[in-house]
């Protein structure tokens, strides 16, 4: 697998069986249990769940930023450019993040630091990785801020974290972990959820526009549908701390394989196929509780097509069409 | 359409988060000086409730032959005062006094410092503005003065003491209540429940109160070892207790003369004292660990 | 249809400390000159952004938060003029739903105090018919009653929203307003919730003021829409005429920044609005939304422009039409 993976020119990251537990008083909780996918090159990931269903679990682990104890990476391989990253030492680590793996959050306050002006704080970030003056850094930040579309960006470098809108921290947010030396991977951690639906029109489409200038890849953390649509190239479906389906955009959105992506579509209000009903097709019931979680299916309670079988085992990969693969005892047997 | 209704029945809560009471349960097991402390007052709290039967002596009664003999002579378990009096048996009777004092005096801030703080925070405006200003001022007094202050208008007597010490302590109750309703107040369950038709006075103290005690019952723990440490002053200077109360400050005070000669009348009612304080001291302390999230793991 | 509610020209202002010595007291407009009726029945969505004042506007409409200006009056009476008495009556029949399902219910009561304390404190119903009362009305939002002693802390956020909407059934209202009730939900949750309060209003034929930042939310259960922007509404008609035929360059704007679920197609960009949401403390002269409109004319800089009815119940704000 590890000589396979490392003359894959194409795949950038790849996460093979990652098990992620917090370890509480009350118990283990499985947080992620046995994920894995594969980043290609240039390409744009989407990891879709809601709440609790182990999406940024998974992005944290990939730069072990899960608050350790009480979480635990129990078992897995993360390999970035061949490498395994929980192999590395803290040190080693550290040398990754913000250098070729990069993060932006929900919300960018926790991130910036309020004392400290935002030009300083991205040219901080060229001078730990090049031997460059302070003068060239702050004009290095400041061409970024101008990438990210900051109006007068000369200017805004000047303004603390505080005096921005939420739409200008975090495009400062982004100018920040752009200002790595190789942005080989960004991870986009739910980066609109905090905004306005304009804001976030803004924000997806500057994200989108950078990707076709600098070569990057993007894994976005999202609960929202419509963002996945408007960016994914590919698609990963979490729940209850289970990969359930992963395919290309158009292929989710078209051709759903599993229960659960179906319902998640169907909750949609904005779905084509409501207009003018006055129901919307919901899925029952809720998420188990990941403390007391079997090792079958996890959304079998909740699911109308479930059968013996989905109350025993969690099921094997179904690989409908080249690049879509469905985790379901009853694929196909949707109507 | 009753379908849809159906289909949301099968609705479980969610069993994962266990009650307040084994969440702090289990806080309190992790934290020994918490416990330390529980242990140390629910000693002292057994010897004032039972201090008749526990008692080997009659607290006043004197025996001047026997006046200051050692710990272990005589019968006497830790020794005997100037007066002949069993200091153990003193030294019980007057837990019990300081257990009242710390009860009684902690009761009357609390009472007051409750009262005021919820309308100060709650109604705001100048009325909040004026009682602010007041207690800025009390603060302004050094505590021991204030209380002496009070005590010496009232007249010494146990009874002013508490009220003194109980006066004297108001201040940080109403600052503190004040706070967490300011932020309280705000909360969407406040609002949903005025919209409810509920009253102030049933947002002020059935609502708002009950999420404001956590930082409250922590000073209070406090609070108590204070008000012990206070009375035992003042009765040290002769404001508090009078003679012949067995009163720990007062025990000290009217023995000081002999700590050459007979140590143990001063020493054994100072570390009584000491225990009594450090007990509530460090329950406060583990209680505010207790209920601080930031704290937690 | 009956007009429920009638309101006009309301205004809610705060006033804002001075952060420094030079700078004067700020006045926020909240809400600055809203007028529109509430009919018997409808759900009438609000849909805006951060900041523009809907959430300001449904307290206000319910006398939670004080208004500074304006009229509102429901079944006819001014419910500002109203003694305490009388507000207090008013209460049973207007009751709201909240966004946030875990502080909207005061954490150190059990679910039977909570659902206990609207019939306490209007004395609705025999001391010995409450507890049958509760176990009906969490029956009602789906939840199993042998639950209610337990706190809200034990539930999850969607079980948490069905005790709030059980709360406000309670007093057997007719005039609920929800304020983002299931913005805080995950989405498979949400659905559940839209369906249940569409049940119940089936049920009990209850009016709804919706108040949401989620276009698709708003549009898929209202009768008709009022689109609000810092403090102001801009557009409002029925929800057909406002889907096929949004006039006003921020109802536009409001449409096409929402993402679409269909990935074909987003290739083409749509036009999208820059720059941000000014402040509500210093709005823009004019109309609020010309910085930052792509069609301004000079005027928008320097009138407010009027409403006007574009189409039959089809009102906008704009110096376009």
């Amino acid at each position: 697998m590890t000589e396979e993976l490392k003359n894959n020119n194409e795949i950038l990251l790849s996460i093979r069986g990652l098990e992620v537990n917090f370890h509480t008083y009350r118990g283990i909780i499985q947080a992620v249990r046995s994920v894995s996918f594969d980043i290609k090159k240039g390409e744009t990931l989407a990891l879709v769940g809601e709440s609790g269903c182990g999406k940024s679990v998974t992005a944290h682990a990939i730069n072990q930023l899960i608050p350790m104890p009480p979480g635990k990476i129990d078992k897995g391989e993360i390999f970035f450019e061949g490498k395994d990253l929980l192999k590395l030492s803290e040190k080693e680590i550290r040398a990754y993040r913000g250098d070729k793996i990069s993060m932006i959050f929900q919300e960018p306050m926790t991130s910036l630091n309020p004392v400290f002006k935002i030009g300083k704080q991205i040219a901080d970030v060229f001078m730990t990785h090049h031997k460059i003056s302070k003068k060239e850094a702050w004009d290095r930040a400041v061409r970024l801020l101008e990438l990210v579309k900051i109006p007068s960006p000369a200017s805004r470098a000047n303004s603390y974290p505080h005096q921005l809108s939420g739409g200008m921290r975090q495009r400062a947010m982004i100018a920040m972990a752009l200002a790595s030396p190789e942005p080989g991977l960004m991870i986009a951690d739910e980066p609109t959820t905090a905004l306005d639906v304009t804001i976030q029109a803004q924000i997806l489409r500057l994200l989108a526009e950078l990707k076709a200038e600098i070569e990057m890849s993007v894994l976005l953390i999202t609960h929202d549908m419509g963002v996945v649509a408007e960016t994914a190239d590919r698609v990963v479906v979490m729940y209850a701390g289970r990969k359930v389906e992963e395919a290309e955009v158009h292929d989710l959105f078209e051709h759903p394989g599993h229960p659960y992506t179906l319902g998640l579509l169907n909750s949609l209000p904005s779905n084509e196929k409501y207009k003018g009903q006055t129901r919307l097709e919901a899925i029952t019931g809720q998420v188990p509780d990941l403390l007391t979680i079997g090792l079958w299916c996890p959304f079998e309670n909740r699911c109308k097509y479930a059968k013996d079988i989905c109350r025993k085992e969690f099921p094997e990969k179904t690989e409908v069409e080249p690049g879509h693969s469905i985790w379901c005892h009853q694929v196909g047997k949707l109507d | 359409m009753s379908e849809q209704l159906l289909d949301t029945e099968s609705i479980e809560p969610i069993e994962k988060e266990p009650g307040r009471f084994r969440e702090a349960l289990h806080q309190l097991k992790k934290n020994k000086g918490a416990i330390a402390g529980l242990i140390i007052i629910a000693i002292f709290l057994f010897i004032a409730v039972f201090a008749p039967v526990i008692a080997p002596h009659d607290p006043l009664s004197q025996n001047i032959e026997l006046r200051k003999s050692a710990p272990f002579t005589e019968g006497f378990l830790l020794g005997s005062d100037d007066l002949g009096r069993d200091l153990l048996s003193r030294i019980i009777y007057g837990g019990r006094i300081s257990m009242i004092i710390g009860v009684v005096s902690v009761g009357i801030a609390l009472v007051f410092g409750i009262l005021i703080g919820v309308i100060s925070g709650y109604y705001g405006g100048w009325l909040d503005k004026i009682i602010m200003r007041l207690i800025d001022i009390m603060l302004a007094f050094p505590y021991v003065l204030l209380t002496i202050v009070i005590v010496a208008m009232l007249g010494p007597s146990l009874t002013n003491a508490m009220i003194a010490i109980g006066i004297s302590q108001i201040p940080r109750y109403v600052r503190m209540v004040r706070a967490s309703v300011l932020a309280e107040k705000e909360a969407d369950y406040v609002v949903a429940e005025r919209s409810l038709g509920a009253s102030n006075f049933e947002l002020m103290f059935r609502s708002i109160l009950p999420n404001c005690l956590a930082p409250i019952s922590v000073q209070a723990s406090l609070g108590v070892g204070e008000a012990i440490l206070s009375s035992a002053a003042l009765s040290f200077l002769g404001l508090g207790a009078q003679p012949p109360t067995p009163e720990w400050g007062l025990m000290i005070a009217s023995s000081r003369e002999f700590i050459t000669s007979a140590w143990w009348i001063v020493t054994f009612p100072g570390i009584a004292t000491l225990l009594a304080v450090l007990g509530f001291n460090l329950f406060g302390d583990g209680l505010r660990d207790m209920l601080d999230p930031k704290l937690r793991d | 249809m009956k007009q429920l509610l009638e309101v006009k020209d309301l205004k809610t202002h705060f006033s804002i400390k001075p952060e420094n010595l030079q700078e004067k007291k700020a006045v926020l407009k909240a809400v600055d000159g809203v007028s529109f009726d509430v009919y018997e029945g409808e759900i009438l969505g609000i849909v805006g952004e951060s900041g523009c004042g809907k959430s300001t506007l449904g307290r206000t409409v319910l006398r939670l938060e004080q208004k500074t200006e304006g009229l509102v009056k429901y079944r006819g009476s001014d419910i500002y003029q109203m003694s305490e008495r009388e507000l207090k009556k008013s209460r049973t029949s207007m009751q709201m739903i909240f966004q946030d399902p875990y502080s909207s219910l005061n954490p150190r009561k059990k679910i039977s105090s909570i659902l206990e304390q609207p019939l306490r404190i209007h004395n609705a119903l025999p001391k010995n018919e409450i507890p049958g009362k509760i176990d009906a009305l969490l029956d009602e939002i789906g939840l199993n009653p042998k639950y209610k002693n337990r706190f809200p802390h034990q539930f999850s956020g969607g079980q948490r929203q069905r005790i709030g909407i059980a709360r406000a059934l309670a007093l057997e209202p007719e005039f609920i307003v929800c304020d983002e009730a299931v913005s805080a939900l995950d989405v498979s949750v949400q659905a559940q919730i839209l369906n249940l309060l569409l049940d119940l209003q089936d049920r009990y034929s209850f009016t709804y003021l919706f108040i949401a930042h989620d276009l698709s939310v708003v549009e898929f259960i209202s009768n008709r829409i009022m689109v609000m922007y810092l403090g102001r509404i801009v557009e409002y008609s029925d929800k057909d005429e406002l889907e096929n035929n949004h006039l006003h360059p921020y109802t536009k704007a409001l449409f096409s920044a929402f993402p679409s679920t269909n990935p074909r197609g987003r290739e083409n960009r749509k036009p999208i609005v820059m720059g941000d949401v000014p402040s509500p403390i210093n709005p823009p002269s004019g109309c609020h939304f010309h910085p930052r409109c792509p069609v301004k004319k000079d005027i928008c800089m320097k009138e407010y422009p009027e409403m006007k009815e574009v189409a039959p119940g089809h009102f906008t704000a704009c110096h376009l039409y």
